[in-house]
């Protein structure tokens, strides 16, 4: 008796949660998914022997999923994928928030992230950065992000070691 | 604007920084090197009998084969030493002196 009160809660807390969390939003937003594609590269610094050492940060291609609904069309969720393609290569995921000024044909955007390189060497830090979006199409733009990305811990870093990364990227940007 | 500029001249002063040895990351040193203090350093931690260093192949040559090296290039002198034809390179000098004498 007492377990099939128990199997009618939890019943109605499933289908209560699955009203709340699936149904309503998807009649309230619309989830907008977008894509981008783009290749960089900028200066590194890192500390030498009494010294600033600067060196060009190696060349990098991203690929990036974009999600954000309209509801709160000025945030945008962004999973990001990162490969450095020169003097080394190496992977990694730089998931990030993005606030916007609005989807609209001139967008410009601040960008929050914590970049992870996993492979073949660890690296992990933090990422500010704006960037700047021109849609040239209702589908298709073109954008222009400067970014600086402070890493902290890793295998990849001398002892005590931090590395500085102020890069540029641009590329494409499409609305599926 | 400035701000702009200034971010313009460090990443093209970044561009056109060259190695020199410098490092910020291991991973700009090359294999079996390390970046220590800013600067390219050969891993001493890795050698080992069959991973010496440059400098222990260096010297391992020089100790063990003075007589061949006074008769050849040290062009291949690393290669020379991690091999077993360190001790028969001698003798494979004068079987070749023999052979053309």
């Amino acid at each position: 008796m007492r377990s099939g009160r128990n199997r009618i809660y939890i019943s109605f807390f499933v289908a209560t949660a699955a009203v709340f969390l699936i149904s309503t939003p998807s009649f309230a937003q619309r989830p907008v998914l977008e894509g981008a594609a783009s290749s960089g590269s900028g200066s590194s610094f890192g500390k030498g022997d009494g010294q600033t050492v600067v060196m060009m940060s190696p060349v990098f291609i991203n690929a990036d999923v974009i999600y954000y609904n309209s509801e709160m069309p000025k945030l945008e969720y962004v999973i990001g994928f990162q490969a450095e393609l020169q003097g080394r290569v190496s992977a990694g995921i730089v998931p990030q928030f993005r606030l916007t000024t609005g989807p609209n044909k001139y967008m410009g955007y601040g960008i929050v992230g914590l970049p992870l390189i996993v492979a073949p060497f660890v690296l992990f830090g933090t990422k500010v950065g704006g960037g700047f979006l021109f849609r040239f199409h209702h589908r298709v733009g073109a954008f222009a992000e400067l970014s600086l990305d402070l890493f902290f811990i890793g295998n990849d870093l001398p002892d005590k070691g931090i590395l500085v990364q102020l890069d540029a990227n641009i590329g494409l940007r499409v609305t599926f | 604007m400035a701000r702009v500029v200034t971010a313009v001249i460090l990443i093209s002063v970044g561009f056109y920084t060259g190695c020199g040895g410098e490092c910020i990351r291991h991973s700009d040193c090359l294999h079996k090197e390390i970046c220590v203090a800013g600067s390219c350093t050969i891993d001493i931690g890795d050698s080992g009998p069959g991973n010496a260093t440059d400098s222990d192949k260096q010297n391992t040559k020089d100790a063990g084969t003075a007589t061949v090296d006074s008769g050849q290039s040290n062009g291949n002198n690393e290669q020379d030493s991690s091999g077993p034809e360190d001790e028969t390179d001698g003798g494979i000098q004068q079987e070749f002196d023999a052979g053309t004498e």
